[in-house]
């Protein structure tokens, strides 16, 4: 055709040159905007994909770390709880102590009434004590232990291990004993209540405040729900510990998990740029660089303290 | 199932928390339960931990014989930071002994440690252009690891 452009083959040459230039700027400019060498499958197969895997991993292990946080913030609110039911259980009983101590019927029907009051607060407190619609305080019946209500955290991308907590009911049913009967005494209802059977449930609360009333059953009726109150606490002081060590092994492994997914990131954008030689003489140069530097000493140090010193 | 272990004249081995030497001639015991165990072959000191990867298996080697983590956690992390920033093709090596920590696996990712270290020697002899692998001294983890002898 007339209109056709004839190109020599100089000129050919160079077009072909500027459109490897023009190809190399884009790629260097992509580069640039995405801090990586290898973008796609097509600039180096293996790295990328290799790459690609550890990002991968990295947020199967994200994914973890969410669970992990949610069973943090979960056993710390359980916590928590824990602790304002032993602050209210130990106010429940100065007021019961102080009822004992008095002939008054005034006070004692006050103490009576107050107890009941710091029942319902405690069991609002348990029932608050959920996070993202689980509660570990509250499930299953009083006083007792209920798998159902476990909480489970898997700590690795293949879930083969994992850390169960186990739940505890902790209502408090303290108060809603019967009065105690005529002609029983005191000796005979104060038995001492293992911790992790509190009292039963299924008891009536009681409507009238007068079961603190002076006289002998009154005084039978305090002793009684003291007892209770110190099984109570005792119960607490249970789960307590037991939440708590769990929430430091969660902790200490959210953290190293943490720490994985950031080597697995950091590792996968390094890949694309890894030279063999060049590692090599970084990792000699590091070599010499940590044995001048304190970390050396803290290997020293860690080593001492275990049986391993025996080896030095 | 019990765990065989063979002990030459004078070879030392860690059970627990305790490390047994063997007298004047060779002794064959088998080890029930679960314990840590570490054969002198199979343990650095902080002489012998002289290079970035070894570092690694020496602070997995803590973790392992003391049965936690925490205490040697952030020792471990600077380590790990440190090798792959200078060697990134490392890291899925590097995510291998994490994964096993993090499964309470600490046998097995002392095997994996050992792997970084062959991995470091590869790395350094090929910059070297020797091509030669600079053989490691005092560690051999025991080739058939069939079993973590922890049982765990």
């Amino acid at each position: 055709m007339p209109g056709d452009i004839v190109l020599s083959r100089g000129i050919r040459t160079n077009l072909l040159s500027l459109q490897d230039h023009s190809r190399n700027l884009e790629i260097s400019q992509e580069r640039l905007a995405t801090g990586k060498r290898v973008n796609s499958a097509l600039d180096n197969p293996l790295n990328y994909f290799q790459a690609d895997g550890l990002r991968q991993r990295g947020k199967d292990l994200s994914n973890l770390l969410d669970q992990m946080g949610i069973a943090v913030e979960t056993l710390k609110i359980t916590g928590k709880a824990i602790e304002g039911l032993q602050k209210l259980a130990e106010s429940a009983s100065g007021i019961l102590k102080n009822a004992a101590s008095t002939t008054d019927n005034t006070i004692r029907n006050q103490a009576r009434t107050s107890f009941e009051e710091i029942k319902n607060q405690m069991n609002q407190l348990v029932a608050d004590a959920g996070f993202n619609g689980r509660n570990m305080l509250n499930g299953g019946v009083a006083g007792a232990y209920d798998s159902r209500y476990d909480l489970r955290v898997s700590f690795n991308e293949t879930l083969t291990t994992q850390l169960d907590v186990k739940a505890i009911n902790l209502r408090a049913t303290l108060a809603g004993n019967p009065p105690i009967a005529a002609g029983s005494t005191a000796a005979q209802v104060v038995t001492p209540v293992a911790p992790d059977a509190l009292a039963p449930t299924g008891f009536p609360p009681r409507a009238v405040a007068t079961d603190y009333d002076s006289g002998a059953l009154g005084d039978a009726t305090i002793q009684r729900d003291l007892a209770y109150l110190q099984s109570y606490v005792s119960s607490i002081r249970g789960a307590a510990s037991n939440f708590g060590i769990n929430l430091t092994v969660l902790q200490n492994r959210q953290q190293f998990t943490k720490d994985s997914v950031l080597t697995l990131n950091v590792g996968a954008d390094g890949l694309v740029l890894a030279d063999q030689n060049e590692e090599g003489a970084k990792l000699l140069a590091l070599q010499t660089r940590q044995q001048l530097s304190t970390q050396a000493l803290s290997l020293a140090n860690q080593a001492d303290q275990a049986v391993l010193r025996l080896f030095n | 199932m019990a765990l065989k272990v063979e002990l030459k004249p004078g070879e030392k081995i860690i059970i627990g928390k305790v490390a047994i030497r063997n007298g004047e001639q060779r002794a064959r015991f088998f080890i029930e339960g679960q314990a840590p165990i570490l054969r002198e072959k199979d343990i650095l000191n902080t002489e012998t931990a002289n290079s970035p990867a070894k570092c690694i298996y020496f602070a997995v080697q803590l973790m392992y014989v003391e049965g936690s983590i925490e205490k040697h956690h952030d020792l471990y992390f600077q380590f790990v930071r440190d090798f792959v920033n200078a060697a990134p093709s490392s890291t899925p090596i590097i995510a291998e002994i994490n994964n096993r920590i993090l499964s309470g696996d600490f046998y097995k990712a002392l095997k994996s440690a050992k792997e970084l270290i062959a991995y470091e020697q590869k790395l350094i002899g090929a910059m070297m252009g020797d091509g030669t692998a600079h053989e490691l001294s005092g560690t051999s983890l025991r080739k058939d690891g069939t079993a973590d002898p922890s049982g765990a």
